[in-house]
């Protein structure tokens, strides 16, 4: 039976009407997602530009605050009338001493995203100063410990060291010179002078292989008027390569210098047992500064962190996210960065000298871990 | 009158105008808007390449380094930072690949290939030693592009110069000038301008070189 012709029309316009809504739908979501990416991007780029600048600004500071180091105190500001023994111990420790790599506080305030770092280079082994039987001591330290190291390989290591730095091309008896170097895949010449990067050490025969899992740019420096080094500010990579040092006595000094300061050798000797203090000895100097210091800057991770767990919680099961947690933590991932700069402040009148920039610098290890472990175990 | 049970042809015809012009006017929109999008997507993937290119190169010139070697041939050491009209190159601490140590970058412009690049570790030598060697690789093939390098005269005044070399001045220059031209005229693209002051300028173990008029 046929239908009137009303009805027919009727239904007609209903289908007519979907389909216009479907496809009005699709259109709105097709803007709507357009301009998301765009708003997006532009939200990133003034994300990133705005820490760059606060990155920029920090850095100016932090040398400015190098700057201040050199001036006189004001008068109000030299006398404390707090007499609490803990204020006490905090106004007779020396000021320098707070550039050992602690996040610091500037006189001037930051962004709040951004944490300053500097790292005082008496805290770090000078590679420029460094004589034959400490270098030695160090590599004989690295390959296995002292008496242990094997004398053949050691030999290798120390000829082809001076064979680097010497300015002349004659080989030494297990070195390597000219010829070596331009028989590998990638050729290259000798430095036949002092490095100028620290990195440049890889490039010496075998030394690749030895400071393979050493972060070269935090344990080592090329300024200042020796090599010895000073504990208030050491690093944990310098530690790590000095004789006499474990992973134990490390903690402790750590520990220790968060509320003390090494005046001398007599501090030291307290926490690193005697035998090993004979080997440290002559590799430190409690009052050491050189005036060089390295500025890191870098932006808190935590916001985005932050954005990334939201990501996951919403689209990843548990059992996922604890394997995408497994993966940030993997070796794979590169290191935490920072903006760079090392820099001599002998002045409180001219800008710091600039001697190396890097945007991506790695950061060195995080004291704080050692220290506590120290701590729990007393 | 008895109602017929079927459509009039005019009532048809109007409905299938009618209907055509809709579908016409929402796939005309449709078309517009998808296009669009994917004009805009790679657009924006270009421009974002070329930004992180033109950003790539703004830090590795903040970065640049005063690396000297030894030329074995004049028994001198020199700084490197070697720049013509056709060619730039310097040593960086900042590599594509953020590799530790030392980077040459060395950049050619050409009318026909646009900016080009090479780059190798720097290591502690002379890096054109390694250079002559490689292949260039495009960086940015629609732009050519033109340097200029501020020199510190003495302690008043600066002047911009088109080439540089090392060897005779000992030291980088305080800053760089790098302007990107598009190729094709009267294209969309614009003139891109990079301002790289280079804060590491000397090499401690070697006194710049004075110009002399």
């Amino acid at each position: 039976m046929r239908q009137p012709t009303a009805q027919l029309q009727r239904g007609s316009v209903v289908i007519i009407t979907l389909w216009t809504i479907t496809l009005m739908i699709i259109l709105v979501a097709v803007l709507a997602s357009q301009t998301r990416l765009s708003a997006e991007v532009a939200y990133a780029h003034k994300l990133e530009l705005t820490n760059f600048a606060a990155q920029q600004s920090a850095l100016n500071q932090a040398e400015m605050e190098l700057m201040m180091e050199r001036m006189p105190l004001p008068p109000e500001q030299q006398q404390s009338n707090d007499v609490s023994a803990a204020s006490l111990n905090q106004a007779l420790k020396t000021p320098a001493y707070r550039y050992n790599g602690q996040t610091l506080k500037l006189a001037y305030p930051q962004a709040d995203n951004i944490e300053v770092r500097i790292w005082e280079h008496a805290g770090k082994i000078n590679l420029r100063e460094i004589s034959p039987p400490h270098l030695r001591q160090l590599l004989e330290k690295k390959l296995g410990g002292q008496g242990k190291a094997d004398t053949d390989k050691l030999d290798m290591l120390m000829d082809a060291w001076t064979d680097w730095n010497d300015l002349n091309d004659g080989v030494s008896p297990k070195g390597a010179e000219k010829d070596y170097y331009l028989g590998l895949p990638t050729p290259y010449l000798p430095r036949n002078g002092k490095p100028e990067t620290v990195e440049e050490i890889l490039n010496i025969k075998g030394f690749a292989e030895v400071f393979a899992d050493v972060d070269l740019d935090a344990a080592f420096t090329l300024y200042g008027q020796d090599e010895l080094v000073n504990l208030n500010v050491a690093t944990v990579e310098a530690m790590r390569l000095l004789p006499g040092l474990d992973d134990d006595s490390i903690g402790k000094i750590l520990a220790w210098r968060k509320d003390h300061e090494f005046q001398g050798n007599g501090d030291v000797a307290q926490l690193v047992p005697p035998e090993k203090m004979n080997d440290l000895r002559p590799w430190i100097n409690s009052r050491k500064t050189t005036g060089y210091y390295t500025i890191m800057i870098s932006t808190k991770p935590e916001a985005k962190a932050d954005g990334d767990d939201n990501k996951t919680d919403t689209t990843a099961k548990p059992a996922d996210k604890a394997a995408a947690k497994k993966t940030a933590t993997d070796d794979n991932t590169p290191p935490p960065t920072a903006f760079a700069e090392t820099v001599y402040a002998p002045s409180p009148t001219d800008r710091p000298q600039v001697l190396k920039i890097n945007p991506y610098q790695q950061i060195p290890l995080d004291p704080e871990p050692l220290a506590a472990a120290a701590e729990a175990k007393k | 009158m008895k109602k017929s049970a079927g459509f009039t042809l005019i009532e048809l015809v109007v409905a299938m105008t009618l209907t055509a012009l809709l579908l016409g006017m929402l796939t005309v929109g449709l078309y517009g808007v998808v296009n669009d999008w994917q004009r805009d997507g790679s657009a924006l993937d270009t421009t974002l390449d070329r930004t992180l290119v033109v950003l790539q190169l703004d830090r590795a010139l903040q970065s640049a380094f005063p690396h000297s070697y030894i030329d074995t041939k004049k028994l001198g050491q020199y700084v490197y930072f070697e720049a013509d009209k056709n060619s730039l190159s310097f040593v960086s601490t900042v590599s594509p690949q953020r590799k530790a140590g030392l980077t040459a970058w060395y950049l050619t412009s050409d009318d026909k290939k646009g900016v080009q690049l090479k780059q190798t570790p720097a290591f502690a030598d002379d890096p054109r030693l390694r250079l002559d060697d490689l292949d260039p690789v495009p960086l940015l093939p629609e732009y050519t592009a033109q340097w200029s390098f501020l020199l510190q005269k003495n302690a008043d005044t600066k002047e911009w110069v088109q080439e540089w070399s090392g060897r005779d001045h000992q030291s980088l220059p305080i800053a760089v000038h790098l302007t990107l031209t598009p190729r094709e005229k009267g294209g969309s693209k614009q003139v891109l301008e990079i301002l790289a002051p280079i804060r590491v300028w000397r090499n401690p173990s070697l006194q710049p070189i004075a110009p002399t008029n």
